[in-house]
């Protein structure tokens, strides 16, 4: 992602053909991570962008209110917002990682999802439902769970919205395994990507 | 009843329970809104999932400082804390221990930590529910009220020294007085042998 990164036309246009949908609550917590991390003065920033680009439907006002959150949505208005957060904010790898992790940490389904934090392996096995609760497209499964050499797979497949958004996910990964890895250092990387040649996305999570 | 039906009266079912899913969590966030108590939901492995608003007004820490963090770090005791971390997932019961809370500032907060653990089906742990209540006005009302009755005993034992002194002093006069009386009564005798002597 180079700092001179802005969102095109065509993008735009690509993105909204993508079949799909998202659940409200992947919409809320993107909105809710912006107000988190940039107050409601990035928010506004972020509204007048997407009000630019014809992409700020009019439950985005007031999100928290207006958007239900086990609602299904069109997939663009949770993948259109995170990619113009990077725009706005100038915001590299590593922010959309951080943004990644404050929309895991802000969501509600997150937290009624404590069910799956039991173990890790519960965790791991479990990593297709979420992914479906969240998306109607894509399918996420776990490739490899290691707790010896502390390393887990993700292989995201059938889900390519934006190389933006694989940071973001990225980040949210890493958070999601934060609640049943005992360990402070966590870090989560993309090591195959759709948008770079590959069959999917695949992460590998490791900790200390 | 036609494919068409049953489609229809499905999709109403579907959305029915989105609409009592959204009301349900409505009712979740303001009960957890208007909660006074600090609360927070904790993961089994320690982490906290969740706070409420009191949390962030007691701990000085918003929600996502400490969501994703152990709890340990929220409190003073590390020793007494693990016990009780331990307590919480083997008696699977409602506990609770008083704490030092550390707050955001620095400041140290004695406080009444309540866990209640969760379990599904099966038995497995969920974690818990953690409230943390502030004892600080109720512990220096104690230590005040403990610093009073030791005050009040001690003038007490004061004034019982007093009073026993003044009893030996009493009961040493009408000794003396009863051992005079006994000396006139004795001069007396003497007295009444000598004139009769005369």
């Amino acid at each position: 992602m180079s700092e001179k990164y802005k969102i095109t036309e065509k993008e735009i246009e690509k993105i909204k053909k993508i079949k799909g949908q998202c659940r409200g609550q992947t919409i809320v917590t993107t909105l809710q991570a912006v107000l988190v991390m940039e107050g409601k003065e990035g928010l506004a920033k972020i509204e007048s962008r997407l009000k630019e680009l014809n992409c700020w439907p009019d439950h985005f006002s007031n999100f928290n209110k207006n958007i239900k959150v086990f609602e299904w949505y069109p997939l663009w208005q949770d993948i259109i917002p995170s990619v113009a957060v990077a725009e706005v904010f100038n915001w590299g790898e590593e922010k959309m990682k951080e943004f990644g992790i404050n929309n895991q940490k802000v969501s509600f389904f997150e937290k009624i999802l404590l069910k799956y934090f039991v173990s890790l392996k519960l965790l791991s096995k479990t990593v297709t439902e979420r992914w479906r609760r969240h998306y109607s497209v894509g399918h996420l499964e776990s490739a490899e769970i290691n707790e010896k050499e502390r390393r887990i797979v993700l292989r995201l497949k059938d889900f390519s919205a934006h190389p933006i958004f694989c940071q973001l996910l990225c980040g949210y990964f890493q958070s999601a395994a934060s609640f049943v890895v005992a360990s402070d250092v966590i870090t989560c990387q993309e090591t195959k990507c759709a948008f770079k040649g590959d069959a999917y996305h695949e992460f590998l999570i490791t900790w200390q | 009843m036609s494919v068409k039906n049953i489609k229809k009266t499905s999709e109403q079912g579907f959305r029915e329970i989105k609409e009592d899913l959204e009301d349900l969590k409505k009712y979740i966030q303001d009960f957890t809104l208007f909660l006074p108590l600090a609360f927070s939901l904790i993961s089994p492995f320690h982490i906290i999932v969740s706070v409420n608003q009191s949390f962030k007004s007691l701990a000085g820490y918003d929600e996502i400082e400490v969501t994703g963090r152990d709890i340990s770090f929220l409190f003073l005791e590390k020793t007494k804390l693990e016990d009780f971390k331990k307590d919480i997932i083997k008696t699977g019961k409602k506990i609770s221990k008083e704490l030092t809370l550390i707050t955001k500032n620095k400041n140290k907060i004695p406080v009444n930590v309540i866990a209640l653990a969760r379990k599904n089906e099966e038995g497995d742990s969920q974690g818990y529910f953690l409230t943390i209540s502030d004892i600080s006005k109720s512990k220096k009302f104690r230590q005040e009220l403990e610093r009073q009755v030791i005050e009040r005993t001690k003038e007490l034992q004061e004034k019982i020294e007093e009073l026993e002194k003044i009893n030996q002093l009493t009961v040493g006069r009408e000794l003396k007085m009863i051992e005079l009386k006994e000396e006139i009564e004795k001069l007396k005798e003497e007295l009444e042998k000598y004139k009769g002597r005369q």
